[in-house]
């Protein structure tokens, strides 16, 4: 794949493949050009060339509707900040994608309640997510990628705001649920510890992928 | 996606209900006005549609039967100011038609009478109204006769026999039903929908800039919602919603406060006469109107402001920035202009104007497109012109989007520009009426007896105007419809009002049958200017009068030393504008009258009076001695007709105040909904200023130039060409001598009050930066 922004490459012939139910791991340096791959994959942002593939479909010819449709659908995502609804309560933002594809209220808010259990937050539901600690937002983060069962849940330093406990934590959640559930995760980072969580740990280093280093877990 | 919008209207916390309450607030207001905008225009449409019984009209001639005639004589009195409508009626047959708002006709010795006017029969002495009326109040005249619960209607029952010898009796068989047809009443429409349209500008804009409100932090939830799989059909069907309810909730909450207002606005005399409660209101298609175009005016604002940023599941990025404005933008101003001195110079001191109009309207659209432009040079002088930190902010903030800065003032600049042009014009115009002459005189009743010459405006003439003959007109009442009074009659007359306390009269008679000027009577002796000349200030020489009474009447003119009685020039006095009605009628050169008065036709009374109750007592003794008189005018004095003359600059004025007024408080309503809605979309960047040791005062500085550069740049320009415009049109519409307008104190008072009101509205705004802009606020959601 190949990316810009403006007269900036960002990617520039990056390729990588994820197995499913894999722990993949997206590391570099910063600009090297990982978060804009991660975008691609989750059809986020389309290349400018090159093409992704999910699930025997061009992810990057699809229109903007049906990429929206697969974001709720096949998709989770957890990112550093900025993903949840301060507005909205834990359930209404765990809820969200479920509600957004029209499921039934009650059964949405039945399965958000559930997870929030799962992740130790039964207290919070009725909390808005403004209010809660960063460990708490990311673990309702995860708990809202994770409802709608996906495919695949990328994840965009989502420890980057966290203390190394939090954090730890936090990854112990999402890669124990998401191995539990066969769930592929895509993991950007520039953190080892957090990479150490990964089947398999791409380098990308100027927009390409230099260094594929096999079970790294 | 609906229950989700509702959710996140509603139920989303202080900031969401803030802005929910300021939103539904500022449409509030705006239903509020147009509703009361609609339903005035309601109650002028009612009332304009109204059965013009006024107007009925003589039957045809030839008629035979007297079954279902009868007599009709249609006049207009004055008591205080206001006036009386008065119909003299007598049955001729048993089927007389029977005028609106009453079942049966009133008998010979009774008369029937509007509330307010029988109100004011029982609550003044008799000597100054009531005995106009001959009889005894037998009831009520219904509202479908009237135009006001005020108006001052009358009729009087009388025997056939009397009313068929006075002037101006006909026999009518039908009473006219269409609505009649007032002078000034398109131009009354017209103003109310331009000025209703105008005014749906300032609306718009307050609604935009509320819907736009913490937009940018709305935008930042959206983009979030995006990146868990909501399309961008969803996030508009979210706003939408939002925006929605929030007009709802205001066009709701303005519905109240209109109800609330509506009695007090019923009350108010908008145009010149108070309504009928039950008129003052909105047609149901006025209400569904508002109610249906403001949610979806809100709706589209909300989505044209979504237009302009790009919601990814990334972030929120502005679509590319405006271009800075350019120079073109002051073209339709700058046409406006010359438009207006075109349309200026093509009309004449005779009309209203009309077409300058088109030029007015585009200079009032040419400020709003010149202001961002405006406002873009001011920042760049600002920058290049001043010291410290506050400047450079504010400067480059303005010049990122000078567009928004202006949006926000953009009223009161038109508030500002209307202001200016009616204090400017108005008493410009006013004062060419309201003549030093006039004024002298506004305690003189003027009853001519004569044909009245000039009947303009309805003014001066009663409802059915001069020259009318009853059936059983004589000889004798030609005569008198050329020269007045008969001499007996009219010395009994001058002779019983000499005897009235409190009023001194002056009588002005006809000149004697074959007089010609400077020999009208035997041996009379030609004055100073010789036979054949004028002996005021223009006109042919037609009157006689004694210069003792001219003595006090000075504003009219004064004979020379030594003279009794001269020739004068007494036309003028009988026409409809104080501008030449209250010309001298004699001077110094007024050649002698030698004759004797004895014989001669009474033209007319001048009569000063003392006091407003001799005012009263003396026009109901006119009113009840001269029913013969064929002049078709009421006696009136000079201020009256000052009064009646300025009634329709008045009413303009006042609607032009109303409107200026309501602008200021919808743009003062836009403006502290910007200022703040401007603090807490820039929490982050103030924020961080304080963080690096920027103090709050400085802050402060920032937020008020940002406000108070575009909204000075533009007014001076809006208040200069205001008074360019209306320095031109006094000087093509009034008469040669006519003073530069003066814009007076009240003026600039107003204006002051505006800026300081402006000034108070930013003001209130800063509090909050401070508190938002706490260094215990770094720490974002």
């Amino acid at each position: 794949m190949h990316r810009s922004f403006g007269q900036t490459p960002a990617l520039r012939g990056a390729s990588v493949s994820v197995a499913d139910g894999e722990v993949l791991a997206v590391t570099g340096p910063s600009g090297s050009g990982k978060s804009t791959l991660l975008h691609c994959l989750a059809g986020i942002l389309r290349p400018d060339s090159g093409e992704v593939w999910f699930d025997g479909q061009r992810l990057d010819q699809l229109s903007d509707r049906k990429r929206s449709v697969l974001r709720r659908t096949a998709f989770g995502f957890v990112f550093q900040f900025g993903q949840l609804v301060p507005e909205l309560t834990a359930a209404d933002n765990i809820a969200m994608p479920l509600v957004l594809d029209r499921a039934h209220r009650r059964s949405a808010y039945r399965q958000a309640a559930w997870w929030l259990e799962r992740l130790g937050l039964d207290d919070l539901g009725g909390r808005r997510t403004g209010e809660l600690s960063g460990g708490q937002a990311q673990r309702v983060a995860i708990a809202r990628a994770l409802v709608g069962q996906p495919h695949v849940v990328f994840a965009d330093e989502p420890t980057g705001s966290l203390d190394s406990v939090t954090g730890r934590m936090v990854m112990d959640l999402l890669v124990g649920i998401a191995s539990e559930e066969g769930t592929t995760v895509v993991l950007v980072t520039h953190d080892p510890g957090v990479a150490a969580y990964a089947d398999r740990e791409v380098v990308v280093s100027d927009g390409r992928v230099a260094a594929s280093v096999e079970g790294v877990r | 996606m609906v229950r989700l919008g509702l959710r996140l209207t509603l139920r989303s916390g202080r900031e969401a209900l803030t802005r929910l309450v300021v939103t539904s607030a500022a449409v509030a207001v705006g239903v509020a006005i147009m509703l009361a905008v609609l339903a005035d225009f309601h109650a002028f449409e009612v009332t304009g549609s109204r059965p013009d019984w006024e107007g009925t009209q003589a039957m045809a001639a030839g008629h035979q039967s007297r079954a279902g005639t009868e007599l009709w004589n249609y006049s207009d009195e004055v008591f205080r100011g206001q006036t009386i409508e008065r119909l003299d009626v007598a049955a001729l047959g048993p089927k007389a038609p029977v005028p609106p708002g009453l079942s049966r006709l009133p008998g010979s010795g009774q008369y029937d009478a509007s509330p307010a006017l029988a109100a004011l029969i029982r609550s003044v002495p008799r000597d100054q109204l009531a005995d106009r009326f001959p009889g005894s109040l037998a009831g009520r005249i219904g509202s479908t006769a009237l135009t006001g619960p005020d108006e001052l209607v009358i009729y009087v029952g009388g025997p056939a026999s009397t009313l068929a010898a006075l002037p101006g009796t006909i026999r009518v068989d039908k009473i006219a039903t269409s609505p009649g047809t007032q002078v000034w009443s398109p131009y009354f429409r017209d103003a109310f929908v331009a000025g209703a349209l105008a005014f749906l500008f300032p609306i718009l804009i307050l609604i935009g800039t509320a819907t736009r409100l913490a937009s940018a932090r709305r935008e930042e939830r959206y983009a979030a919602m995006r990146l868990v799989g909501a399309t961008a059909r969803d996030v508009s069907a979210i706003a939408s919603v939002d925006a929605v309810i929030s007009a709802l909730c205001g066009a709701a909450a303005g519905i109240g406060i209109f109800a609330l207002a509506q009695s007090a606005l019923a009350g108010t005399a908008i145009t010149s006469a108070v309504y009928f409660p039950s008129e003052v209101t909105p047609t149901i298609w006025g209400y569904l109107g508002v109610l249906v175009a403001v949610p979806a005016a809100s709706a589209v604002a909300s989505l044209l402001a979504l237009r302009r940023v790009r919601i990814s599941p990334l972030g929120v990025s502005r679509r590319v920035s405006a271009p800075a404005p350019r120079a073109w933008r002051v073209l339709p101003l700058s046409a406006g202009v010359a438009l207006f001195v075109a349309g200026i110079l093509l009309t004449s001191d005779q009309n209203i104007g009309a077409p300058a109009f088109p030029g007015l309207l585009l200079i009032l659209i040419g400020l709003v497109v010149a202001g961002p432009w405006l406002t873009s040079r001011a920042a760049q002088l600002l920058a290049r012109f001043s010291r410290g930190a506050s400047p450079i902010f504010a400067a480059r903030r303005l010049s990122d989007n000078p567009k928004a800065a202006f949006r926000s003032v953009s009223g009161l600049v038109l508030a500002v520009f209307l202001g200016t042009v009616v204090a400017a014009l108005l008493p410009a115009v006013n004062a060419t009426t309201a003549t030093p002459s006039a004024k002298a005189l506004s305690n003189v009743i003027l009853d001519g007896f004569m044909i009245s010459p000039v009947c303009g405006n309805n003014v001066n003439c009663t409802g059915s105007g001069p020259a009318q003959f009853g059936p059983g007109a004589s000889p004798l009442a030609r005569k008198m419809a050329l020269d007045g009074l008969p001499a007996a009659e009219g010395a009994s007359l001058v002779a019983q009002l000499r005897a009235l306390p409190g009023a001194t009269t002056v009588p002005i008679y006809s000149l004697p049958p074959g007089a010609t000027a400077g020999q009208a009577g035997p041996g009379g002796a030609p004055g100073p200017t010789g036979p054949g000349g004028s002996a005021g200030s223009a006109g042919p020489v037609d009157a006689i009068v004694g210069c003792a009474g001219m003595r006090a009447l000075a504003a009219l003119g004064e004979c020379a030393p030594g003279m009794r009685v001269v020739e004068a020039t007494a036309g003028n006095l009988y026409g409809d504008n104080p501008t030449y009605t209250t010309q001298p009628i004699v001077s110094g050169r007024s050649p002698a009258y030698t004759g004797g008065l004895r014989g001669l036709y009474l033209q007319a009374v001048l009569i000063k009076v003392n006091s407003q109750a001799t005012l009263e007592r003396v026009r109901t003794f006119l009113i009840t001695h001269t029913r013969h008189s064929v002049s078709g005018t009421a006696p009136r004095t000079f201020g009256e007709a000052v009064q009646a003359r300025l009634g329709v600059a008045t009413t303009v004025q006042r609607l032009v105040d109303i409107a200026v007024a309501l602008t200021l408080i919808v743009a003062g309503c836009s403006l502290a909904v910007a200022v703040g809605g401007g603090l807490v979309e820039r929490k982050r960047p103030f924020t961080m200023l304080r963080l690096t040791g920027a103090p709050t005062a400085t802050l402060y500085r920032v937020v008020l130039a940002e406000a108070v550069l575009p909204l000075v740049a533009a007014t001076v320009v809006a208040a200069g060409t205001a008074y360019g415009i209306s320095v031109l049109t006094a000087a093509k519409m009034a008469p040669a001598g006519t003073p530069v307008p003066d814009l007076g104190h009240v003026y600039y008072l107003t204006m002051g009050a505006g800026l300081v009101i402006s000034l108070l509205v930013i003001g209130a705004t800063l509090p909050l930066l401070g508190r938002i802009t706490g260094l215990d606020n770094v720490r974002f959601e």
